[in-house]
């Protein structure tokens, strides 16, 4: 049974119609990405997904349940894990204050030394303001975040952008072991090296419309005409 | 023309200060302390409420007296001990706080925050009125406990035990405060909360119980600090509205939304006043204001870093761009010159020219508001000081009627001008508690020169004369005149709407970067604005002395200030007549309500609720725009126009969410 199960999803900003008729899914201990140009709503679909769009139709199912219609409150107690797209850090908080902002939930949350296990340079900088860290750190905290809460489902908006070369390994590395750990990942990436290497499945938005679901092979081979698309 | 009487005290002080101890200074200064600690009390929960909901709570000098009055009720009525009057009046006043926001704040959430502003400074009208039913002034001394009683040996001086309480009191309480939000975990959630709170709910923090919880603290806060002044100060329904004064000068001075800045500023300000005290004790109270105007001009986000509220300019659109035509079109002022005209008919003439000069003054003051977005609670202070100006120099100058009121407009616009030039740099909330600031520092002055001004008597002898051979003492007569000057005021700030400089402004209303960025100079446009604004308000204050033949103290006093804003808000802002309607409804209902009930201010601040909750366009603009509505459902016109114009920011948001997608 598919863990994330989206079906007829329809999501609105106002008078404005963003996304259409979604249908996808997301098997559980897989990692699915979301490719699309700016403005395609992928980061709608995230959203909708964790509930911070109040405009909706359609229906999302996690776990067998119906989440459309809940808080974001009640959706993260599902354990599902936001990693938005500005990183979402608190700049009034502190490294360990961010980390630890949601509670632990359930038997999978990373206890602190596993987390520090995995990203150092959060425990050398943990009573530092969040602010002053670096993006690749940024990101890094933002990633552990749903972690030490445990989340068994991650929803992790272009993870790389804006980033240097031997960071984007970096967090590729980290994505990596967190997909070995057994979460469950839907990820937006437009790069698409970066997507294949990760990834099992793909999805193609345009305008709100899911186009296409891609192999890995198919990214690859098509991947000129894409980046065309992608206009990146 | 006698002044206000000075405490003994001051008198003692400024005949022989070089024979008084160094004790006695030192008292002084921990008086100072002792203000300083309501100030810093105040200011905190001030401060904390702004820092995560962008609310300025006007109620919140109310709780402050809530707070007292509880104290002074379970201490003299049901002979409770203060101890358990301080918990009683911080639980009771904390839930109003709560109740406050879940039923009436919480809906205005995601509109203007000028509206909360206002809604809040209606209730703290209601409340007000209905303690003043129950209440007048009184001191309670008696409820200080036994253990607090007499005084402490400091070493250097004996010094009253329980204001000594007070201080520590408040110290740790700042201080504990302080502590909570930086350093503990449910700090770090009410810090989060403050800065994305949508964000948060992604992790399961509970945001509308962080806000409530807030709320309640602050509130609690406020009705503590209030019991604690209730042995110590008059306990009265008025001195909500003394605090308040002092905390919005306080915020602002020390960076609003700035948990230490408030600390701070509150203790400093205490310590000031203490200060100035003893060189010249009627200032104690002004020193705030003017330390305010000096961090201000100094260091323009004041003192400590507060929250950056650039992005936070007023988005209040009350009606539609065709509807504003239409108001701007000639048989709409046709309509309003041929009611100017029987309206003297209609009612007794006197009140017929408060109408129109009020409904002048309330123009002033819109076209700041709907025309410059700013929102300005100080516009009293030109209105007051043109009527002062042009009465001083009839009475004591023996200038001739028309120079008096040339003279009076004049030197209001002036100094209207000059403070233009400090404020027009803020925008928002900040604009909006500056203005107040300063019309209190007007006040002041008035207030404090007695001998010129009358004080609160009044300044008598403001004697209408013939003009041109027209008998102006006749008071029909009277009302045309001033309806030809009004008239003409209305035709040139019809003219400057319509002009470039018009369309320039509101441009900067509408999109300030975009203004900038294709050149204009918003900065100048909104000094030139806040002039014209005083120039309008001085012309009817002058007049409005001319009408009563006297001019008294309530012209600059505060609530002058919020007159204008509920008469353009009840007409309807940006409407250009609208401030005319709702200036003849308020002044008909008081008139009408002083003759039944003494409680005119309850109703008016029932008035200002039910505006802000029902019906945000105003009367005017509310009935245009519905009419508007239906001629275009039924195809007469384009619709897209007439979208709910006070959900504009909320669109913006909208639209800039899908650029992110």
């Amino acid at each position: 049974m598919s863990m994330l199960e989206i079906t007829n999803l329809n999501a609105y900003y106002g008078e404005s119609h963003v996304l259409h008729g979604v249908d996808m899914s997301v098997d559980a201990g897989e990692v699915v990405t979301l490719i699309g140009r700016n403005g395609a709503g992928k980061t709608t679909l995230l959203k909708s997904i964790i509930g911070d769009i109040p405009h909706r139709t359609g229906s999302i199912r996690f776990d067998g349940t119906e989440i459309l219609g809940l808080s974001p409150e009640r959706i993260c107690k599902m354990r599902v894990g936001f990693v938005p797209e500005d990183r979402g850090i608190f700049s009034t908080l502190n490294v360990f204050e961010n980390l630890t902002i949601g509670r632990p939930n359930g038997r999978d949350a990373w206890p602190l030394e596993r987390i520090y296990e995995l990203f150092p340079v959060l425990k050398a900088r943990s009573s530092q303001k969040a602010s002053s860290l670096s993006g690749g750190e940024q990101q890094m905290l933002a990633i552990a975040r749903p972690l030490y809460m445990g989340a068994s489902f991650l929803l992790l908006d272009e993870p790389t952008e804006g980033l240097a070369p031997v960071i984007v390994d970096a967090i590729g590395a980290v994505i990596k072991q967190i997909k070995q750990a057994g979460l469950t990942i839907l990820l937006v990436e437009q790069n698409l090296p970066f997507a294949t290497e990760l990834a099992d499945r793909h999805y193609l938005l345009e305008n709100g419309h899911i186009v296409r679901e891609m192999t890995n092979r198919q990214v690859s081979e098509e991947e000129e005409t894409l980046l065309e698309h992608l206009g990146v | 023309m006698a002044g206000a009487a000075a405490p003994a005290e001051q008198i003692s002080v400024s005949y022989r200060p070089g024979i008084k101890p160094m004790a006695y200074y030192i008292t002084l200064l921990f008086n100072g302390l002792v203000t300083g600690g309501f100030l810093a009390m105040m200011s905190l929960g001030m401060s904390i409420i702004f820092g995560m909901m962008r609310v300025v709570n006007f109620m919140h000098g109310s709780m402050f007296m809530l707070g007292a009055v509880v104290v002074f009720v379970f201490g003299s009525y049901f002979g409770l001990s203060l101890w358990f009057g301080f918990f009683v009046a911080a639980i009771l006043v904390g839930l109003l706080g709560v109740i406050l926001e879940r039923t009436l704040i919480k809906r205005l959430y995601g509109l203007d925050l000028a509206y909360i502003l206002i809604l809040t400074f209606g209730l703290s009208l209601i409340v007000e009125d209905i303690v003043r039913m129950f209440f007048g002034v009184t001191s309670a001394p008696f409820l200080v406990p036994d253990m607090l009683k007499g005084a402490v040996n400091l070493g250097f001086a004996f010094y009253p035990k329980y204001r000594l309480f007070v201080v520590v009191v408040s110290v740790v309480l700042c201080a504990g405060t302080w502590f909570a939000l930086e350093r503990t975990r449910l700090g770090a959630l009410i810090r989060a909360a403050s800065e994305r709170p949508n964000l948060l709910k992604c992790f399961g923090g509970n945001v509308p119980l962080l806000i409530s919880g807030t709320f309640f603290f602050a509130s609690a806060l406020a009705g503590l600090a209030g019991a604690l002044a209730a042995p110590i100060r008059n306990v009265s329904p008025f001195m909500g509205e003394e605090m308040i004064n002092f905390v919005f000068a306080v915020v602002v001075a020390g960076g609003m939304g700035s948990i230490a800045g408030s600390v701070v500023m509150g203790f400093g300000s205490g310590l000031v006043s203490a200060i100035a005290a003893i060189f010249y004790a009627p200032a104690a109270t002004a020193v705030i204001y003017i330390l305010m105007l000096v961090v201000l001009v100094v260091r323009p986000g004041g003192i400590f870093r507060g929250i950056d509220i650039s992005h936070f300019a007023l988005h209040y659109t009350p009606i539609s761009e065709r509807a504003r035509r239409l108001f701007m079109s000639p048989p709409a002022a046709l309509v309003a010159l041929a009611a100017g005209l029987v309206l003297p008919w209609l009612v007794y003439p006197v009140l017929a020219t408060d109408i129109l000069l009020w409904g002048l003054f309330a123009v002033g003051f819109d076209l700041l508001f709907a025309f410059g977005g700013l929102l300005s609670f100080g516009q009293a202070a030109y209105w007051g000081t043109s009527a002062y100006v042009t009465g001083i120099l009839m009475v004591w100058v023996g200038v001739p009627m028309p120079l008096a009121v040339i003279g009076g407009v004049f030197a209001s616009t002036l100094a209207g001008t000059l403070f233009g030039f400090i404020v027009a740099r803020k925008k928002g909330i900040y604009f909006s508690m500056i203005t107040f600031a300063f019309a209190s520092v007007v006040y002041f002055i008035v207030n404090e020169f007695a001998d010129y001004t009358g004080g609160e008597d009044g300044l008598h002898g403001v004697i209408r004369t013939p003009l041109f051979g027209i008998d102006l003492r006749n008071d029909h007569v009277f009302y045309y005149a001033c309806l030809i000057a009004v008239g003409l005021t209305i035709a040139l700030v019809l003219r400057l709407l319509k002009s470039p400089y018009g369309m320039a402004l509101l441009g900067a209303r509408e999109n300030e970067r975009r203004m900038m960025s294709i050149g204009y100079n918003v900065y100048g446009l909104r000094v030139k604005a806040y002039a014209l604004s005083c120039f309008i308000c001085s012309i009817a204050g002058a007049l409005y002395a001319l009408n009563h033949q006297f001019v008294t103290l309530e012209t600059v006093a505060w609530r002058a200030s919020g007159d204008p804003i509920m008469m353009t808000l009840l007409g309807g802002a940006g409407t250009i007549f609208g401030p005319f309607l709702g200036g003849g409804i308020v002044l008909l209902m008081r008139n009408t309500l002083s003759s039944i009930t003494d409680s005119g201010s309850l109703f008016i601040g029932l008035l200002f609720v039910a505006i802000v909750m029902l019906f945000r366009r105003g009367i005017l603009g509310e009935i245009v725009h519905h009419w508007i509505d239906r001629r275009s459902a039924t195809g007469l016109g384009p619709n897209h126009d007439t979208s709910q114009p006070e959900k504009a920011p909320m669109k913006v948001a909208g639209i800039g969410g899908i650029a992110d997608a």
